[in-house]
């Protein structure tokens, strides 16, 4: 399939339905768009070619389609684009003395992405654009060309609202004038809510604790970004949800798992807590001594396979998430396909190599 | 500034004291008493940490005194006040690094980038416990450990006042502290990025036991501080029949079960090198991916091993003969341990001329033992001054 049958098919893939297709079907409408993306990527990246390419295509089932380790992306700038084509590099949020991982993107891809990001958040705050508290920073967004995956994040949800407010200030604090300001606004109308898990909660919902409660009880609450730290102080997903709805009346709150290497196709969480795979993508869980797949139910590393991705190969991903698919095509919510639960993340190696006594700044 | 700035051991000196204190003679009595009694106290009190007992075994008056044998004659004196910027990754090094200038006379300041790694705290809670003695008091005075921040413009300001400094670290570091303003006649003594690599001659392991044997040996050299320490093999030069390889892996993943189990963490590490290593050699074939990982490279260059996060990753590169060692190689090959190769060989391959790196060739096994030769530098004569008496 060339790029251009390619683009076609992803294009039909659009008008289908996100969450209406099963499983059987759906990977029907997969696996060509995944040979014809592992052939594109094995043509035009050639670390890509040499790590991945040594595999029979067109594939006959998902489990043959190769992966890249979600760290490759820190350590080569993998990319299947001329440089005087690259449209905008995501930099993922890398932890101090981290390397932080580089996604090229195009236009074309950046536009998948965008349409795709539609198509799912629709289903979770409807068509209209709310007004949109977001809980950061507005340091965070603008600052330069260089776009951090948090302010990729933002700048792609910012299109779902309107009338932006910034719940923290530059230093990270609760601009609570601002907050009540737009409380007061909105009391009685639906409202978008987004930030980041750990920030929502850190910045914003622990420090409700000693002030009097919100009124947001027609708002939607959108986050993501992993719960390391929150599950490091033992708060889980109901407690998160219990506590947000008490201080900020939002009872509407959604998860949602993505990641930088692989924006747009999110995976989000349903009335019964469990988090589905859009159309556009689809997850496998590997063994992570074996590497060889699981059947459902048993946990391991999540494979991550998205049709979006032309400008860098990062259409399948063995990512450091571990998890489990609870079932196919039979959640109570009604949507059809794969859905997921992460358990953790593995913990970040630290590269104790001589080259860490004093750090670069002395 | 000084509120960054963390003394470590109470009973050692500190920012004050260890620039005043007098200065001692090398291999004095008290200085020789002191680390009798601290070999005592960590053979005794650290049965079950394996690196805090080979550092108590360094210590004993036996191996001291073997240390002062190896002197050079000649009349030494102390180089001075000397300023130690110490690694990591091996949490004991410090403490060499450290006595090595102690067994000279001179006065220490050592900096520690983790005191809360439990092997470095219980260290230093030892050595406090022995300054606590009175009679060490003129030795306390004068060596002082702190920790301050990497950003902090501490090593500057003690920069500008010592005699030496003795620095470990990445060629970031090394090269952010050399570029400090110094006295004109401060010394610098630097252990930068090295790889060590291990030379085994297939031929010799004909059966279980020798393959097992070489396992344990190699083991040895690669379980502490999990691979990470510059002294550990992560390049394998395999030499002769390559029969062995295979069981020789398989030997070493059941080392590494028993110690680290099994770990997600390690076995995704070893995916990761090896993905980026199919990056750098398109031949790269992975004989073994459990518990510990190898992988034959047909074309072995040292910038392979710039990803490589220790935790049981070897490098493969078969030779055909020793005389194809040299080609691949580097400057930063620190040591070269060896199994099943005839010394003749090894002086052999030290007179090749393109021969810059290899400052250690030792059997396989001892390749974490600590000398003060280290790096192609004798540590206790670039710590102290020879007085030229005639």
């Amino acid at each position: 399939m060339s790029l251009q049958a390619y683009t076609q098919a992803f294009e039909a893939l659009l008008g289908l339905p996100v969450y209406d297709v099963p499983q059987a079907e759906k990977q029907a409408h997969l696996l060509p768009l995944l040979s014809a993306l592992h052939q594109h990527h094995v043509t035009h990246c050639e670390a890509y070619a040499r790590i991945a390419g040594d595999v029979a295509v067109p594939f006959t089932q998902q489990a043959d389609v190769p992966y890249l380790a979600v760290r490759l992306f820190k350590h080569l700038a993998l990319k299947s684009i001329a440089d005087e084509d690259i449209f905008r590099v995501l930099r993922s949020s890398g932890t101090t003395g981290q390397q932080p991982a580089q996604i090229f993107l195009d236009r074309a891809t950046s536009g998948r992405q965008s349409k795709v990001l539609v198509n799912i958040l629709q289903h979770s705050i409807g068509k209209a654009r709310l007004p949109m508290l977001i809980i950061d920073s507005p340091a965070i967004v603008g600052k330069d060309a260089a776009f951090s995956a948090r302010a990729a994040g933002i700048q792609g949800l910012m299109f779902f609202g309107r009338d932006h407010t910034y719940a923290l200030d530059e230093n990270m604090q609760p601009d609570w004038s601002a907050i009540e300001r737009f409380c007061d606004t909105y009391r009685d109308q639906p409202v978008l809510v987004f930030g980041f898990t750990f920030m929502v909660w850190q910045y914003w919902i622990r420090l409700l604790a000693d002030r009097p409660c919100l009124d947001l009880k027609h708002g939607v609450l959108l986050h993501s970004g992993g719960w390391k730290k929150l599950h490091a102080e033992r708060v889980s997903n109901a407690d998160f949800k219990t506590v947000v709805q008490a201080r900020t009346g939002i009872a509407n709150v959604v998860n949602f798992y993505g990641m930088a290497e692989q924006v747009g196709s999110v995976f989000t969480e349903c009335e019964q807590g469990h988090l589905h795979a859009p159309l556009y993508a689809d997850v496998l869980v590997r063994d992570p001594y074996t590497l060889q797949t699981l059947p459902h139910g048993q946990p391991g590393l999540l494979q991550m396979l998205s049709v979006l991705p032309t400008s860098y190969p990062g259409h399948s991903i063995l990512t450091e998430d571990m998890g489990r698919v609870l079932g196919e095509d039979d959640c109570p919510c009604g949507r059809k396909g794969r859905y997921i639960s992460i358990e953790q993340r593995l913990p970040k190696t630290e590269l104790r190599g001589c080259s860490d006594t004093h750090g670069g700044a002395v | 500034m000084r509120a960054e700035m963390k003394v470590l051991v109470a009973n050692a000196g500190d920012l004050n004291s260890w620039q005043n204190a007098p200065l001692q003679q090398p291999f004095d009595p008290l200085i020789l008493s002191f680390l009798s009694a601290l070999s005592a106290h960590l053979l005794r009190h650290y049965r079950e940490h394996s690196e805090l007992v080979a550092l108590g075994f360094w210590l004993r008056d036996s191996q001291v005194a073997a240390l002062q044998q190896r002197l050079p004659a000649g009349y030494f004196k102390p180089v001075g006040r000397v300023l130690h910027i110490t690694p990591n990754n091996v949490d004991t090094m410090f403490a060499y690094s450290w006595v090595c200038a102690l067994v000279m006379g001179n006065n220490s300041l050592v900096r520690i980038g983790q005191p809360d790694a439990e092997q470095v705290n219980l260290l230093l809670s030892a050595i406090d416990a022995i300054f606590a003695e009175q009679r060490f008091a003129p030795l306390a005075a004068g060596n002082a450990f702190v920790h301050y921040p990497r950003d902090s413009q501490f090593s500057a300001q003690v920069s500008a006042q010592v005699d030496a400094r003795v620095l470990w670290g990445g060629d970031d570091t090394v090269n952010a502290i050399r570029a400090l303003a110094c006295q004109p006649r401060c010394r610098d003594i630097s252990f930068a990025d090295r790889y060590s690599a291990a030379l085994i001659q297939g031929d010799a392991l004909t059966d279980d036991t020798a393959i097992s044997d070489l396992a344990d040996s190699l083991w040895r050299d690669t379980q502490p501080y999990f691979q990470q320490a510059c002294s550990s093999p992560r390049v394998l030069f395999w030499l002769g029949d390559t029969a062995a390889m295979s069981p020789l892996m398989t030997a070493l993943e059941k080392h590494a079960n028993n110690v680290v189990g099994q770990s997600i963490e390690w076995a995704n590490n070893q995916l990761v090198y090896e993905q980026l290593l199919r990056n750098q050699d398109p031949g790269a074939r992975t004989v073994h991916r459990s518990g510990v990982c190898g992988i034959c490279v047909e074309q072995f260059h040292p910038t392979m091993l710039q990803w490589h996060l220790g935790q049981g990753c070897f490098v493969i590169q078969t030779l055909n003969t020793m005389n194809e060692l040299p080609q691949r190689i580097d400057a930063k090959l620190q040591t070269l341990s060896y199994h099943g190769v005839e010394k003749a060989a090894l002086v052999k391959l030290c007179e090749d001329p393109s021969i810059t790196g290899i400052d250690r060739i030792v059997p396989v096994g001892r390749a974490l033992d600590f000398s003060p030769l280290w790096d192609g530098y004798d540590v206790l004569t670039q710590l102290s001054r020879q007085i030229v008496l005639e």
